[in-house]
């Protein structure tokens, strides 16, 4: 009869921790990757967002937090070769959630390329972010026209665009990156009558204002938040 | 010279595990079989000195059962604990190779 | 002093171990006194005597309980503790998403047993087809292509049968992918993916979604022998033409 050995492993308080810590590690990286939830790192989120959004590794290149929709909101303005995105995300009970975004494709030779994020929080808040990146150097500045759709006047047919005011952005503002210039530009909805849907129209100018490159119905979306 | 880094008495306890593992009761035993009772130490203050090792992780515990029958926790020598007792023995040596060179040289001084 | 009291003394010390560590100590203690009787015991020493010179032997208690106490500073054991937690948080979030687990096991499954989505009425011819195309960190897998009429059209249509997934199993799937095929006919006509529909995982709120599928439908003429598969967006792109299964009768 072979003669049983018990031997029981004492573990000291440092081995004891190192191997909890590396197996909460394990399991921290596995359940938010398969289930989503319990992300302890906003990063983390935006790395999820990109999956979702399909834009693959983006570089951040700006961070803004926007209370009017969450306390914890945290808007990263991230960009790669190919693509310049808005993403968001916000602390909840679950961990850090996605916010969603806005990717901007870039692939496709222009001077130019805008997007547009609408946030809107019921009974809290809008904001309205418009962002893009400009490859051209001569543009100097570059304006965004807040326009809306105008009902046709009596007896006319056809409606038509109205600015009720123009942002404006200036070069020295931007975010320099690989030679690429970001914008982004923040609106709140008190400057505008917001009962009428804005289409931000993004234009840009080089030194002597000679419109350069107009962007109409720009690429964007709308996120509404419960 | 250098400092020495490490307790007389941790250094004994590590070079008494190279040779296998044992627990307390069993080094102190040893301890004084080896140093013909030249060492006298107060046994119960061994176990700062073991779990002081253990912290440092030159030991690892384990229980089991002990030649006399019961459950005992033995300590067992790490590779990081084995690699610290070949620098502590070298510091030692020559530490004590310096002293005695001095010790040795004042023997031709001073005598009658 | 006996030795409990002995013990008792040490453990007084050990302010910043745990009740388990504390037991730790003692029953090493006692052990060790266990011994030490023994030994004495066996050279012919009466037992009040054999414990008192262990007594003497053993040292000062405060002073062995002093030293042992700085052994465990506090650093290790909240790290282990917060570790722990979180394991434990982990694992709550894991059971209370159940749902969720079952999409990342459809990404899964999908890559050995593709859904396949038919929506023909009828179908004149079928092929399938096992092509996967890497789109960025997803992949897009062609499943099917059939010829037929869906009902709602007199032509004949071809359908082509899509599936979509993360390069790394369970991973997220960009919603684009599927979003964003287009199916062109030889005559260059095609139509933005309306007949595309995503299957149950994709989630709202969360927008984990794992797996997609659904198909995209072309008009085609008789002697039509192949439609193409395009994509172009965020800096992927491709251009396949599939070939239409048989011969498309008039």
């Amino acid at each position: 009869m072979k003669k049983k050995e018990s031997v029981v492993k004492l573990l000291s308080r440092r081995r004891l921790a190192v191997r909890r810590i590396l197996i909460a590690s394990a399991v921290y990286v596995l359940i938010t990757y398969f289930v989503g939830f319990g992300i302890l790192f906003p990063r983390q989120s935006l790395y999820m967002n990109e999956e979702l959004m399909g834009t693959g590794r983006t570089h951040v290149i700006a961070r803004y937090t926007a209370p009017e929709i969450y306390k914890t909101l945290q808007i990263y303005f991230s960009e790669n070769e190919h693509v310049t995105m808005l993403s968001g995300t916000h602390l909840t009970y679950l961990g850090w959630m996605n916010a969603f975004g806005v990717p901007v494709d870039c692939s496709k030779e222009a001077p130019m390329y805008a997007g547009q994020w609408w946030l809107y929080r019921q009974d809290k808040g809008y904001v309205l972010y418009i962002f893009g990146r400009v490859d051209d150097p001569e543009i100097a500045y570059v304006e965004v026209e807040m326009q809306y759709e105008a009902p046709p006047p009596p007896g006319g047919q056809g409606s038509y665009r109205l600015t009720t005011h123009t942002v404006s952005s200036q070069r020295s503002e931007w975010i320099e990156k690989n030679g690429r210039s970001y914008f982004l530009i923040r609106e709140l909805p008190e400057e505008w009558p917001y009962e009428f849907s804005i289409y931000p129209a993004v234009v840009g100018y080089n030194a002597d204002g000679t419109e350069v490159i107009r962007l109409e119905d720009i690429e964007g979306a709308s996120s509404y938040y419960g | 010279m250098k400092k020495k880094t490490m307790e007389h008495t941790q250094l004994l306890v590590l070079s008494l595990l190279a040779g296998e593992d044992m627990y307390g009761y069993q080094m102190i035993v040893e301890l004084a079989r080896r140093s013909n009772h030249t060492f006298d130490m107060k046994e119960g203050t061994l176990y700062p000195v073991l779990h002081a090792l253990e912290k440092a992780g030159y030991v690892e515990a384990y229980q089991q059962e002990a030649p006399t029958g019961r459950t005992r926790k033995y300590y067992h020598l790490t590779r990081k604990g084995g690699s610290a007792l070949r620098t502590e023995r070298e510091e030692w040596r020559r530490y004590s190779g310096a002293v005695n060179a001095v010790l040795e040289a004042s023997l031709g001084l001073g005598t009658a | 002093m006996d030795r409990k009291e002995f013990t008792g003394q040490v453990l007084a010390q050990l302010r910043r171990l745990t009740p388990e560590e504390q037991d730790a100590v003692r029953r090493e203690l006692e052990d060790h006194m266990e011994d030490r009787i023994e030994g004495l015991l066996e050279l012919g020493w009466s037992p009040e005597t054999a414990e008192e010179r262990t007594l003497a032997a053993m040292g000062a208690p405060e002073e062995i309980g002093r030293e042992l106490d700085k052994q465990y500073p506090p650093g290790w054991l909240w790290l282990g503790r917060a570790a722990f937690l979180l394991t434990t948080v982990m694992c709550i979030f894991a059971v209370l998403s159940l749902g969720v687990w079952g999409f990342a096991i459809d990404s899964i499954t999908a890559r050995f047993f593709p859904p396949v989505t038919e929506t023909l009425n009828k179908t004149e011819a079928s092929m399938p087809l096992n092509i996967r195309i890497p789109v960025g960190n997803d992949i897009l897998r062609v499943c099917q292509i059939s010829v037929g009429w869906d009902g709602k059209r007199v032509d004949q249509v071809a359908e082509v049968s899509l599936c979509s997934y993360d390069r790394i199993p369970g991973g997220i799937v960009a919603s684009q992918v599927l979003g964003r095929v287009l199916l062109r006919n030889q005559r260059g006509e095609t139509r933005w993916n309306d007949d595309v529909r995503f299957s149950m995982g994709t989630i709202s709120g969360g927008g984990h979604a794992k797996c997609q599928y659904g198909s995209a439908i072309i008009p085609i003429q008789p002697g039509d022998t192949y439609v193409t598969l395009e994509y172009d967006y965020l800096g992927e792109s491709f251009f396949i033409e599939l070939p239409l299964p048989e011969e498309v009768a008039p």
